[in-house]
């Protein structure tokens, strides 16, 4: 079983490299280099697969090596048209590793319903002993990561032992012990940083996987456009990676379907003929950002609203500010039944898109000029089980703020200034920043903090302050999700279970923030 | 009143138990609220706990006590008798949670319910056919029974925990995208091709 796996994994990851290969020639077809690199990966297939026993696998790489050969002797030189057939070939021989891997009983890649269509008898049997179970998620880890776990292991081992001779030792030296343990702290997050980290892996060739995506569609459509990629280097949690996958696919084609114009349309208004899509990420905060950006129409406010109108979605005397009229392309009644089908092939809309997105917490955002061009940014909470929690007391309650999005704590007796009913000014270093009091909605008749204190936090990018009653302290917080049933309460992005085991609720510090000015009527802010 | 409950291990006369004599009488845990016994089938409760703090959670309906740390996981903990249209309960040395099995959206879930008392587990073989008072009537209320000389109201978890209850106490975000924009009529290839515009 474990072979068939690393069989599979073998495959995808040449797979995967003869693509960006190919799609890398087509643009420097006189790469010699690269023509080596894709022959080499065909090869590694054809290799694996024949000791593997998975000859038709094995056919399907030769002769696609055989014609590679051809490139690699210069016999042809390689244009747009056999890239496109060179990838279709990929695509065979991907459906074949799939399928042979189901007919081996692994599962494997393939749907079920594909597997029931080829052979039915022999998966359901399959099924029945349980062979049909998924294979366990398996993630690479950089080989020096893990070695650093085993170090720290090691002293913690080392550690422990000085404690306990310490504990056991006939004075009682508690400063010693007390000293001890801060130093096996510092360790055991140093431990829980490295364990972190190895969760982590690149975008890369998550957004890399979609050169091919935008050549497709492009081509399709018969655009031209490439994709252009910044902050590969970005690491995002394993478990996000894989539920970002669709709704970035589907926003990417959307861009190439919709946002780019035809090469002569682009021509006539003094664009390049050829598109450019972007994917970028960065880090923001306690976020991650997505940017799915293109330099093409843009989006017409007019027409959306009119075809918003049209679809009953708006009333004839509905006004939207430009932000609002963007979203529209978000509602569920916006997409059409015929274009999802045809675009997707999967039969997700923008609707879904964010609809995934928040699911997993984040937000999209859109920002357009007509004629210049869309982006749409994806932000995700970085929601990995261990965080580093600042914790307040609001009101009678423990409330944990992430640590990242924290920049000062101050108090407030000595910045805060009233302005009337609208709320508070702080002076931050030198700079006014209005301050928001959760206190408004949290209070359980508690008494107000005769010392409040304000924390600043980021909100993208913008410094705001929070009103707390007692600061309490930073301290690793292990973040428990809250359940399905509070999944419509936004203000919270987790609980805690505090060292006195009661649960502390996790605030989500964007989500506070737009919460508490709308509140005050949007006149913070 | 006509009885149609017993309390002994034999399913009644005239039930129809498809002849397998492992068949159970469907059992029942009972307990107190405000005075009133209500029940809820066995096969629902997870377990009993004792009390052990609660911390609210702000922005949600009074019955929503808050939650507990029941051995690590975030439990909701749910006030019944406000829930029931009564006063919060206060917390005495006999406070319990019922934990329940319930399921949101098709994903399984446990719930806990602040009880002033847990009052019996019990077997029932037949409900319903009890009048009652149309005082008690409520969506929550499935059925009553009759033990021994008291009335018990059955509890209808799935309508305590429905989607719409939980979405109307703004617990739950609406899902979107259920309604048909077209009316059922598809649009034509020309509406959908109307120049230029961003269809997605």
């Amino acid at each position: 079983m474990s072979d068939l796996s690393t069989f599979a994994a073998e495959c995808e990851e040449n797979m995967s490299a003869m693509e960006t290969g190919l799609l890398a020639l087509e643009h420097s077809p006189r790469d010699e280099e690269l023509i080596g690199a894709v022959f080499r990966s065909a090869h590694n297939i054809k290799g694996t697969s024949k000791i593997m026993g998975f000859m038709e696998v094995g056919e399907i790489a030769h002769v696609l090596e055989e014609a590679l050969q051809r490139y690699r002797d210069g016999r042809l030189k390689i244009d747009s048209g056999h890239v496109t057939f060179l990838l279709r070939g990929v695509d065979v021989l991907r459906e074949r590793v799939a399928r042979s891997l189901a007919e081996a009983g692994e599962g494997g890649p393939i749907e079920h319903e594909e597997v029931d269509d080829t052979q039915s008898d022999a998966s359901e049997s399959a099924a029945a002993e349980g062979g049909q179970a998924p294979a366990g998620k398996t993630l690479r880890v950089d080989l020096g990561r893990l070695d650093g776990v085993v170090k720290l292991l090691g002293e913690i081992v080392i550690s422990r032992r000085g404690m306990e001779s310490l504990l056991n030792g006939e004075d009682e030296n508690w400063h010693g012990v007390l000293e001890a343990h801060r130093k096996a702290e510092r360790l055991y997050s140093d431990m829980r940083d490295l364990v972190m980290r190895l969760r982590m892996v690149a975008m890369g060739p998550v957004l890399g996987g979609f050169r091919r995506t935008v050549r497709d569609v492009a081509s399709a459509s018969g655009k031209k456009a490439k994709l252009v990629i910044e902050g590969g280097d970005v690491e995002i949690d394993a478990n996000l990676v894989e539920s970002l996958r669709d709704p970035l696919m589907h926003m990417v084609r959307n861009s190439v379907d919709h946002g780019i114009e035809a090469p002569e349309e682009r021509a006539a208004v003094g664009k390049s003929p050829c598109g450019k899509v972007s994917l970028r990420a960065w880090r923001e905060g306690g976020s991650i950002a997505i940017e799915v950006g293109d330099d093409g129409r843009g989006l017409d406010k007019d027409k959306l609203v009119a075809r918003a109108r049209e679809r009953g979605l708006l009333g004839e005397d509905d006004v939207l500010t430009d932000d609002d009229a963007h979203m529209l392309i978000f509602h569920p009644g916006f997409s059409t039944a015929a274009q999802i089908t045809e675009i997707s092939g999967r039969g997700v809309g923008m609707d879904v898109v964010r609809q995934n997105i928040e699911g997993m917490r984040g937000s999209v955002s859109i920002s357009t000029t007509l004629g210049k061009g869309t982006a749409m940014t994806v932000r995700l909470p970085m929601t990995l089980a261990i965080i580093s929690g600042f914790h307040v007391k609001i009101g009678a309650e423990t409330f944990v703020l992430p640590l990242e999005q924290v920049v000062e704590c101050l108090d407030a007796g000595d910045v805060m200034i009233d302005i009337g009913l609208t709320g508070r000014l702080v002076n931050f270093r030198g700079n006014m920043i209005s301050c928001l009091e959760p206190r408004a909605i949290f209070s359980h008749g508690a008494e107000p903090s005769t010392k409040p204190c304000v924390v600043v936090v980021d909100h993208g990018g913008e410094l705001i302050g929070v009103t707390v009653d007692k600061l309490l302290g930073e301290s690793q917080t292990v973040v428990k999700p809250m359940g399905p049933m509070f999944e419509g309460l936004p203000l919270f992005s987790g609980a805690t279970i505090t060292g006195s085991g009661d649960v502390a609720l996790i605030l989500d510090v964007s989500n506070l923030v737009s919460g508490l000015t709308e509140q005050a009527g949007g006149m913070l802010v | 009143m006509s009885l149609s409950t017993q309390e002994s291990a034999t399913p009644a006369a005239g039930l129809n138990f498809d002849g397998d004599d492992n068949t159970e009488v469907p059992r029942y845990l009972t307990f107190l609220v405000k005075g009133q016994e209500y029940a809820v089938p066995l096969e629902r409760l997870r377990e009993i706990v004792s009390y052990t703090s609660v911390t609210p959670v702000p922005c949600t309906p009074g019955w929503m006590v808050g939650v507990t740390n029941l051995r690590g996981d975030v439990l909701p903990v749910i006030d019944l008798a406000m829930r029931l249209g009564g006063e919060r309960t206060p917390i005495t040395s006999r406070s319990c949670y019922v934990v329940l099995d319930v399921s949101l959206r098709g994903d399984p879930m446990s719930v806990g319910l602040l009880m002033d008392a847990v009052g019996r587990i019990t077997e029932v073989a037949t409900v319903g056919g009890m009048d009652y008072d149309d005082t008690f009537k409520s969506s929550f209320i499935q059925d009553a029974i009759c033990l021994e000389d008291s009335t018990v109201f059955l509890l209808d978890i799935e309508s305590l925990f429905s989607e719409a209850e939980l979405e109307a106490a703004g617990l739950l975000r609406p899902r979107e995208g259920v309604a048909d924009p077209f009316n059922g009529e598809v649009p034509t290839d020309e509406e959908l091709a109307d120049g230029g515009i961003h269809l997605f």
